[in-house]
């Protein structure tokens, strides 16, 4: 097995986001929230002038609303209407900033801008400080209907293969809330030893792999799961994408069942798994809402070369 | 029961550490052990098995389906032509059945979209059985060629000749199938079959090969309560109309089941015209819970290494008598307070007071503060009364416990004994195998000794008011109400662990509510619900009038807490409480528990937290 370090990672990390241009004749997609650094892409349009920036606002589940003549609501469950959406930008390079998104929006553009191969790249900003300390106190009542919506499938990503307990892994990509952990694991329900949770290491700050452990000590200690523990850069994509293969290659034709607590880079890497290995791979995702206010200022920009990276994995998968 | 292989496997090393039937897998059938109503699932006949979180019915349903028949059978081929039914195992998958919703299509659509799915789905399990039949059996199925290729035209399938090369083609229509959820078009649905006929044809077709004729079949459905309420509808369309080809066997939560009219909305479900409804809880209730219990610790016992064959539970969870128990908690420093009064107030009643048990005397003393009078007045009544006194005793002696160390640090109350065990798990045998696990496990931790001797009953209540934090904790994660649901095991906790430490002037062992009749439920309603599902609270018929009628029950805290909260295990008296005080505890759980007590005549005293609620200190204390 190759070491990660020598696999290639198609990330630029730009410690001053201003350094960030984006390429002429380009299109750039962002949502805004409360979060500051969601607000990074108004600052742009005043310096690159030839790119087009495209802002999304996300409305009901299955669709999302933009700034674009013609398709001021586009629906996120059917191919076409994306696809006609992403045509109305042009052949540019399309820059796609999650940072102000819901998985539930982004995903189906990075599914149609890979299957119609345009250029993409994935923008992730990672933010200054969190308010709050990310891991619940002990004693502290988590409320998850507060924080999610339930299980549902991430529109385009839907599956219907039922697999038994023995014919599939379950590798839950862990964030510091241990309650959502367990219900994930309340509604997979897979074997104990099959459970292969991933932890962001290095993480954003040096504390907060140990935070995650211990948000999620509780089940992870009823699955005896620890022992099973991937960790993959917790603002990588390619580094949880090559961690999610080793475990593809330690139990092959298996299904991977992936579920999406943690960061949003591994939720994109999980995400561009999920397409070059689409028949082997399920999404489950809790379907967050966001909270507001979460964070403040801004630290690193971080652009991914999705499409550079898929296409000659997708070759090699095929 | 005798003569059990030994279970090679990990995943019971430590045979009380797993609960899950998902997790055991295969051992799962090692350690089975047939409940007394197994036979009635066996008919052929629609059942609905209804039971909570860890009673036992994926258990139940994965044995009756025919790969945990065969294991069952360990694997001896010769049988499976005996069997006089074949069942089919699906567990409804929340991440599959919320990808049929969506405003992309009409209602009727999506109905029409999840029957064709589960003509899929149910075809599909009809086939691969029809496989492993082919496979495993002396004397193999073969489904006939006009049988396949019909199949696959009514379901719009790639055409098959052979049961194999129909496997595949509904594999291959799920997929295309797949494909058609991940890009919704209402203009563009894909052919679909006519609901449940389908699955009439092929299991039809399947009798009648020679190697099934007589036999029945069964469509297993686990989970039925992660169906959206829709598809419910569709389900028990099937179900009503299931004729005489196969049948079904559901297994669902308490109130998981929330529609019961087929697509027809004047035709209901209804037991038992319709189905046999068999509620576990029920089932196995006293007695039989303790006989049933006593098989499934034994087996589990027995089929692991290094575990003593013949394990006595009931000696090894020894229990305490009422004297003895009061004993550990001091009573005897209450006797000699109370004998000191005595002989202060009333001497002439001192030589009495001495014979009398300590517990009996702190009854004689809890009355007189209860009713406010002279001691001697109570020994004066004691003597003209003996037998009403008796009954008294009877009434007060198990209440008069839980006062004898209140407010202070450390055990307040003992939990141990195998019958205790037993009415703590209240029916549900996961809990008392975590009971059971539990103190075998703190006894190899604290003591060294060895499996088999008795445990102390310090370990013993140790063990059960972990069990109840654990399953506390627990509740945040099982739906997405589950912080509600803590929020009101914490909040009635703490109510009746107030009411069971302050009995005096008040009927003792109140530990269930019931609803007046007459306020709406509002809020509470789904709050009720998800506490029944996930049994944080238990209901037991007050005046039954529908199983979905809420108001109709009493509800209690499960008795799986009360060592954690530190009240009784015992279903007794009760409360009325609103919904709005029910919604109080969950919002504003201060202000709720403190009105609550108020109305039920406990002030403002201070009431400290037994030790192991600390940790929910800030939650008791601050309002929103």
């Amino acid at each position: 097995m190759t070491p990660i370090g020598e696999r290639p990672l198609f990330t630029r990390d730009y410690d001053d986001p201003a350094r960030f241009e984006p390429a002429p004749g380009s299109s750039y997609i962002y949502g805004v929230t409360s979060e500051p650094r969601s607000e990074f892409a108004l600052s742009l349009p005043r310096r690159f002038e030839s790119v087009n920036f495209v802002e999304i606002r996300e409305g009901e589940t299955g669709n999302f609303e933009t700034n674009v003549d013609g398709h001021e609501r586009v629906p996120t469950r059917r191919r076409a209407p994306l696809e006609e959406f992403l045509n109305a930008l042009g052949n540019g390079v399309v820059y796609l900033d999650i940072t102000g998104l819901g998985h539930a929006t982004w995903a189906p553009i990075v599914r149609i801008c890979i299957e119609t191969k345009r250029p993409l790249r994935v923008i992730y900003l990672e933010p200054d400080t969190y308010n709050e300390t990310p891991a619940p106190d002990a004693g502290h009542i988590f409320d998850l209907s507060e924080r999610i919506e339930g299980i549902a499938p991430i529109p385009l990503f839907a599956s219907l293969d039922d697999r038994v307990e023995d014919d599939f892994c379950f590798v839950p990509l862990l964030g510091f809330e241990g309650v959502r952990f367990s219900h994930m694991l309340n509604e997979v329900q897979p074997l104990a030893k099959k459970v292969y949770p991933v932890i962001g290491v290095p993480g954003f700050r040096p504390h907060y792999p140990l935070d995650a452990y211990l948000g999620n000590a509780t089940p992870l200690e009823k699955y005896k799961a620890a022992r099973n523990l991937r960790f993959a850069r917790s603002n990588c994509p390619f580094s949880l994408f090559y961690a999610l293969e080793d475990i593809r290659n330690r139990y092959p034709g298996q299904q991977i069942k992936v579920g999406l607590i943690g960061t949003k880079p591994h939720a994109l890497g999980a995400i561009l798994f999920a397409l070059a290995h689409h028949e082997e791979v399920e999404i489950v995702y809790d379907n967050v809402k966001r909270k507001v206010g979460r964070t403040t200022g801004t630290a690193r920009c971080l652009v991914y070369g999705v499409s550079d990276f898929l296409q000659p994995v997708s070759k090699a998968a095929a | 029961m005798t003569n059990e292989p030994v279970i090679d496997d990990d995943a019971i090393t430590d045979p009380f550490g797993i609960y899950r039937a998902e997790w055991l897998k295969d051992a799962l059938f090692k350690v089975f052990t047939k409940p007394a109503y197994y036979p009635e699932l066996e008919t052929p006949r629609p059942c609905v098995l209804v039971g909570g979180r860890g009673t036992g019915k994926t258990t139940v349903l994965r044995c009756l389906s025919y790969d945990g028949k065969f294991e069952l059978e360990k694997h001896d081929s010769s049988t499976i032509s005996t069997w006089p039914y074949y069942g089919f195992y699906y567990r409804v998958n929340t991440n599959r059945v919320t990808a049929f919703r969506g405003e992309e299509l009409s209602d009727r659509q999506w109905q029409r979209v999840f029957a064709h799915y589960l003509n899929l789905v149910f075809c599909g399990q009809v086939v691969e059985f029809l496989n492993w039949h082919a496979e495993h059996a002396p004397v193999p199925a073969d489904l006939p060629a006009t049988v396949c290729r019909d199949t696959a035209d009514a379901l719009y399938l790639d055409p098959a000749s052979d049961q194999f090369e129909l496997l595949v083609s509904i594999n291959k229509g799920r997929r295309r199938f797949e494909a058609f959820l991940n890009n919704l078009d209402p203009a563009a649905l894909p052919p679909l079959s006519l609901q449940g006929q389908v699955i009439d044809d092929l299991c039809q077709a399947v009798l009648e090969l020679p190697q099934f004729t007589g036999k029945n079949l069964f469509f297993i459905v686990d989970e039925f309560e992660n169906l959206l309420d829709y598809q419910q509808v569709i389900l028990n369309t099937l179900i009503k109309h299931c004729g005489s080809f196969y049948t079904f066997k559901v297994g669902v939560r308490d109130l998981g089941w929330r529609k019961r009219s087929t697509l027809n909305d004047n035709e209901q479900l209804v037991s038992p015209a319709d189905y046999e409804r068999i509620d576990i809880e029920q089932r196995l209730e006293g007695e039989q819970f303790v006989t049933f219990a006593t098989e499934v610790c034994n087996l589990r016992a027995q089929a692991t290494k290094g575990f003593p064959s013949g394990l006595d539970f009931p000696r090894i969870l020894p229990g305490l008598t009422a004297d003895e128990e009061a004993e550990l908690l001091g009573v005897q420093d209450h006797a000699g307070r109370i004998l000191k009064t005595v002989a202060d107030e009333c001497p002439g009643w001192l030589t009495e007071a001495k014979e009398m048990a300590p517990l009996d005397l702190s009854v004689v003393d809890f009355w007189a503060r209860s009713q406010q009078i002279p001691i001697a007045d109570v020994f004066e009544d004691r003597a003209r009364e003996p037998r009403s006194w008796d009954d008294r005793l009877g009434n007060y002696r198990f209440a008069v416990l839980f006062t004898l160390r209140r407010r202070r640090p450390g055990i307040r109350k003992y939990y141990a004994g195998w019958r205790t065990y037993t009415l703590m798990a209240g029916g549900n045998i996961r809990y008392l195998l975590e009971l059971v696990g539990q103190a075998l496990l703190l006894q190899r931790r604290n003591e060294g000794s060895s499996i088999g001797e008795p445990i102390r009953p310090e370990l013993q209540t140790l063990a059960a008011t972990q069990v109840g934090r654990k399953n506390l904790s627990e509740l945040e994660g099982l739906s997405v109400h589950g912080a509600q649901l803590t929020k009101l095991l914490l909040g009635l906790g703490r109510v009746f662990e107030v009411l069971a430490s302050e009995p005096e002037g008040h009927t003792p062992e109140v530990t269930q509510f019931s609803l007046p009749d007459d306020a709406p439920l509002g809020d509470a309603e789904q709050l009720l619900t998800a506490a029944v599902m996930h049994l944080a609270l238990v209901r037991s018929v007050a005046n039954k009038r529908m199983d979905l009628d809420l108001k109709g029950y009493d509800y209690s805290v499960h008795p799986i807490y009360s060592a954690f909260f530190v009240f009784s295990y015992r279903r007794k008296r009760k409360l009325k409480l609103t919904p709005n005080q029910l919604m109080a505890l969950v919002r504003e759980p201060k202000t709720g528990i403190r009105q609550i007590l108020r109305q039920n005549n406990r002030g403002e005293g201070d009431y400290p937290l037994p030790d192991q609620l600390r940790l929910f200190e800030g939650f008791y204390d601050a309002d929103r």
